[in-house]
């Protein structure tokens, strides 16, 4: 017999007499009590935090039915999901907030039975890819307790930088960095460079600002190189401000090798060979200065270094750059008058060209597209966009002078997240400037998202003791010695703020209570500095006094939001935003930040001890090529479906792609002999996997591409044995100018298995 | 790790692509004005419809995942999925996404079938399934022209349901929660409009998560509402079958 719960036989006018009172309350950042109906026995509660399945931050209103979450919404009260800019934001906030399939799977996340519940002690000695840790729970003292035991060694052999950390961006990061600061090692490190660092460099040396981010919905011209903001979709905003913009008569103009999501949606599309961007840009920008379309006024008064600019496009013509990249000479003539004369104009390039090692100099010749026709900081043009500021933390110790093991210094445009590549490096090759011993890997899985990964590993092995804190099992903690449990989003506290152009702070709160009593990863490091009774400047025992949401209330108080935490509670939707409205050429009041305060064609010859090529964003080619042996440019891209190897667990998420494939043109496929739907070995100079071919006319004919995320052996069962990752198929390849991990510089062949 | 998970079959969306790829490729569209919707319809009542823009949908599935949360639907049950096609040569190669719910036929095929009277065409346009009555005989699920209708065996995402499968959750007036042998378990399911969310004067999940602002949904019988607004010039899709859709769509036309 079918029949509904006795218990909740309910009319329907009940039902919805018990949750009508959600409706009318203006939902604020403190949870909203509906009148749990009589009948029903059952509490709706409505509490908006931010999304956290990515470094996005979208908002979000979770439901929670009786102590279970329910259903995770959007949060128009959030920018992030509406608008990068206040004056469409009431225009957008209409047609309500957007959240992405992985946000709104964050209840299959939280729910996974294959979390780890309680702290974790390795028992087998041995390490290895494919080795059993032989875990065996542990109480949090125990794991306390010899974890405190490893950091004492340190701190009585005075050797604290043997410490390193890893860590997800956007989790616990000042807290990390104070713990740092506490401990006394440099080397607290984030993902960026491994992500997104070429860009942020590029547009420092541009514009001085780390993520500008185009007005698009009012622009006239959206040119975008190497990008895939409609489905790498990171600020739930993008797709609404792109296809807005696109609405509103604007054309869209993808350059990438592959025919992408964007792609699907633009005007044209220009398959280029990888890694050719700049030489793309560079004749585009030859063609506007002979044409004489660019805006002198703008150039004048507020940019540094034309004059060397203009002559060294001389002899980059666009039959120059046709020879390397692809794209016709007619075509990049048409490109380039389209785009001056197209006002506003945006032209920007992210990770595409990044994670290559022209990416600093070939991201450059694309903004300063931007800047020869003026397009910078006006409406429907490239935004200088700056991230909101928290307060000073009220830990009060100075970072510790030692030198950081990554080298970063050696950068010139280095990110404080760290140089991945060049830790890994020098811990498998053994000849760091001092010896780690202890790591602590947050909500990493180094193994599966580092170039290189045997190399990785043996790396790993390394260290004589590894902490991880994560939420689920996978191939890196496989690794470790201790894992401690995680929190997902909707578990942990955390004030979240992100590039658009107008100010907000944004409430991440536990929708409820940690599933498994367990610390957040903040409140992990701060009891970690108790327990080891790391002291301040002057000489008290930090975070003594101060649990999380303290330090989270001191830094929002002592920000230009000046709220308390309380206060951001009450806050519709959990958000403050600032009274001040998005506003157009800041640079007319405010300094500049670059070098030369200026908008920069060109660094200063004195600028930060670069290599000379550097000086402007000449072309070079990138160092890794095709060759006989290997033809094949491999390039890889994140679907909206996944973040990183993270998500591969979910079973929503799962069941929208639970595999990669490895795209190949058809026309490249049957000249070789190859089937669609084959199983392929994929060879590198540096390693070798199997792939699934997956026919696809999108696919440059020269390229062969995949999604990233995939071919994961220790990971839960939903996630385990599907795809391949090909980062086994690379090396310890960074960027000299950035400190990036060049994921897409990679060359292969395939063969028949 | 005590729950575990059940074995994992094939994802739904390869299966609906082969009986959809069908539709897909034989999408026969007609330009439908709104007038012609007007007269059919019982002016009384408030009378839902659906316009799906495909100028701005990215094939994203957040409409997909949102509404699995929605109403609680287990693994290969998707009310909504998202039809993925790129077709064409290098380098002319054309990418669609075409989003398919429940069209809420107002001849529905579907309706005529049911041998027991547990699917009927509500007031308001909804195409209803009385879980309770349903036999599951499936006999909609041929007649259905969309493969819009799937068939609930009862399985869930683990061999233990996580907390939130087994927790209750609403679909039509009713509460449901998933347990051996219960309804919706053994009953034809498929997308309503979120007539909960509706009654109770909110926008379909999906409608409410759309990454791309592609979705509208509202009265119909209003002239003057977002839907009935965008309706116009919109087509429907196998509109030679007869059916009368109540879900339309926008842009991407292209002659098949
Ligand atoms: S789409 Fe199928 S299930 Fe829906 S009303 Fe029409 S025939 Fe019935
Ligand atoms: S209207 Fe509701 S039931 Fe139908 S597809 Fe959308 S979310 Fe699912
Ligand atoms: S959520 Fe919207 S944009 Fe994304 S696939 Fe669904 S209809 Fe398309």
């Amino acid at each position: 017999m079918k029949k509904p719960l006795d218990f909740l036989k309910c009319t329907r006018r009940g039902f919805i007499a018990g949750t009508a009172t959600i409706g009318v309350s203006l939902l604020n950042g403190k949870s909203m009590k509906s009148v749990a109906h009589d009948l029903l026995n059952f509490e709706e509660i409505k509490i908006p935090t931010c999304c956290h399945m990515c470094g996005g931050g979208t908002g979000v209103i979770a439901t929670v039915r009786d102590g279970v979450v329910a259903k995770l919404e959007p949060n128009k009260y959030n920018p992030i999901g509406v608008c990068n800019t206040s004056l469409n934001f009431t225009e957008n906030q209409k047609d309500g907030a957007a959240m992405c399939p992985k946000g709104l799977s964050g209840i299959m996340a939280l729910y996974d039975p294959d979390r780890v519940k309680k702290p974790l002690l390795r028992t087998n000695p041995e390490k290895g890819i494919n080795v059993d840790p032989k875990w065996r729970e542990i109480t949090w003292d125990e794991a306390f307790d010899i974890i405190v035991r490893e950091l004492k060694k340190l701190i009585n052999e005075d050797r604290p930088e043997a410490l390193i950390t890893f860590s997800e961006n956007s989790l616990a990061t000042s807290i990390q960095r104070d713990f740092g600061n506490l401990f006394g090692t440099p080397n607290i490190s984030f993902h960026t460079n491994i992500c997104s660092a070429t860009r942020k460099a590029a547009t420092m040396a541009v514009f001085g600002v780390d993520e500008p981010l185009g007005d698009y919905q009012n622009s006239k011209y959206m040119l975008i190189f190497g990008w895939n903001p409609l489905s790498a979709v990171k600020w739930s905003h993008l797709p609404q401000i792109l296809l807005n913009g696109k609405s509103n008569g604007s054309k869209l103009v993808i350059i990438d090798p592959r025919y992408s999501e964007t792609a699907a949606k633009a005007d044209l599309w220009y398959p280029i060979i990888p890694g050719t961007d700049g030489a793309l840009a560079l004749a585009m920008s030859h063609v506007i200065i002979e044409e004489n379309l660019y805006n002198q006024e703008f150039i004048e008064n507020w940019t540094f270094g034309f004059d060397e600019y203009k002559k060294y496009l001389k002899d980059k013509t666009p039959e120059w750059a046709e020879k390397i990249c692809g794209v016709s000479a007619k075509d990049i003539k048409s490109l380039a008058i389209e785009f001056a004369t197209n006002q506003p104009s945006i032209a920007d390039a992210w990770i595409g060209p990044g994670q290559q090692s022209n990416g600093f100099n070939s991201i450059r010749a694309v903004l300063l597209l931007n800047v020869l026709v003026g397009s910078v900081d006006e409406p429907g043009g490239m935004m200088m966009t700056e991230e909101f500021k928290l307060g000073e933390s009220p830990i009060r110790i100075s970072p510790p002078k030692k030198k950081r093991f990554d080298g970063k210094e050696k950068f010139p445009f280095g990110h404080n997240s760290g140089v991945y590549v060049e830790t890994f490096r020098q811990l498998f090759e053994e000849n760091g400037p001092y010896k780690l011993d202890v790591a602590f890997i947050t909500m990493s899985n180094l193994v599966l998202s580092m170039p290189n990964t045997s190399q990785v590993v043996e790396g790993l092995k390394k260290l004589k003791f590894i902490v991880v804190n994560d939420n689920y099992l996978n191939e890196t903690s496989n690794l470790a010695d201790i894992v401690i449990p995680g929190t997902t989003y909707l578990e942990r506290f955390g004030l979240v703020t992100r590039g658009i152009n107008w100010e907000y702070v944004a409430l991440r709160q536990p929708v409820i209570k940690p599933l498994f009593n367990q610390y957040s990863e903040a409140e992990f490091f701060i009891e970690l500095a108790k327990r080891l009774e790391l002291k301040d400047q002057s000489g008290q025992v930090a975070f003594s006094n101060i649990r999380y949401e303290d330090y989270l209330d001191i830094r929002l108080q002592r920000s230009k939001a000046n709220i308390t935490l309380d206060e951001l509670k009450e806050a519709p939707g959990g958000v403050w935003t600032s009274p001040e409205s998005t506003e157009y050429r800041r640079y007319e009041k405010t300094v500049i930040k670059t070098e030369t305060k200026k908008f920069q064609f060109s660094l200063s010859n004195s600028s930060k001890n670069i290599s000379l090529n550097y000086i402007l964003p000449e072309y070079q080619q990138r160092r890794w090529l095709p060759d006989k042996k290997y033809p094949y440019y491999l390039i890889s891209w994140k679907h909206i479906t996944h973040t990183h190897s993270r998500t591969q667990n979910n079973p929503y998420l799962s069941e929208l792609k639970d595999q990669n494939y490895l795209y190949i043109n058809p026309m490249t496929a049957n000249s070789l002999g190859f089937k669609d739907g084959e199983l392929v070995g994929v060879i590198s100079p540096f390693g070798e996997t199997k792939a699934q071919l997956r026919f696809s006319p999108g696919m440059h004919p020269e390229v062969l591409g995949t999604e990233w995320g995939f071919g994961h052996w220790a990971f839960g069962d939903y996630a385990r044995e599907k795809g391949f990752a090909v980062n086994q198929l690379n090396k310890f390849l960074v960027d000299e100018v950035t400190g990036q991990a060049l994921h897409k510089e990679i060359c292969v062949n395939i063969r028949k298995i | 790790m005590e729950e575990k998970k059940i074995t994992r079959k094939k994802f739904v969306i390869t299966s609906l692509l082969g009986t959809l790829g069908l539709v897909a490729g034989e999408l026969i569209r007609q330009s439908h004005s709104i007038d012609n919707i007007e007269n059919e319809v019982d002016t009384e009542n408030k009378k839902y419809g659906m316009v799906i823009d495909l100028d701005r949908c990215i094939g994203c599935n957040a409409c997909t995942i949102a509404c699995k949360q929605e109403n609680n639907t287990p693994p290969n049950i998707h009310y909504n999925v998202v039809i993925e096609k790129e077709e064409g040569e290098f380098p002319n190669v054309y990418n669609s996404f075409l989003p398919r719910v429940c069209m809420q036929c107002d001849k529905p095929p579907c309706v005529k079938v049911c041998p027991v009277g547990a699917t009927k065409k509500q007031k308001n346009g909804i195409v209803s399934i009385d879980y309770e009555t349903c036999i599951g005989c499936r006999y909609c699920m041929t007649a259905c022209p969309y493969g819009a209708r799937s068939f609930d065996f009862g399985e869930n995402y683990y061999d233990q349901p996580n907390t939130f499968e087994a927790s209750p959750y609403q679909e039509y007036d009713k509460i449901y929660q998933r347990g051996k042998g219960k309804a919706p378990q053994n009953s034809v399911r498929k997308c309503h409009f979120c007539s909960h969310r509706v009654d109770k004067g909110e926008l379909p999940a999906c409608v409410t998560a759309c990454l791309g602002k592609a979705r509208f949904f509202g009265d119909l019988n209003d002239p003057n509402s977002e839907v009935s607004i965008k309706a116009k010039g919109s087509w429907t899709l196998k509109s030679n079958l007869g059916t009368k859709p109540r879900t339309f769509y926008l842009g991407e036309k292209r002659d098949d």
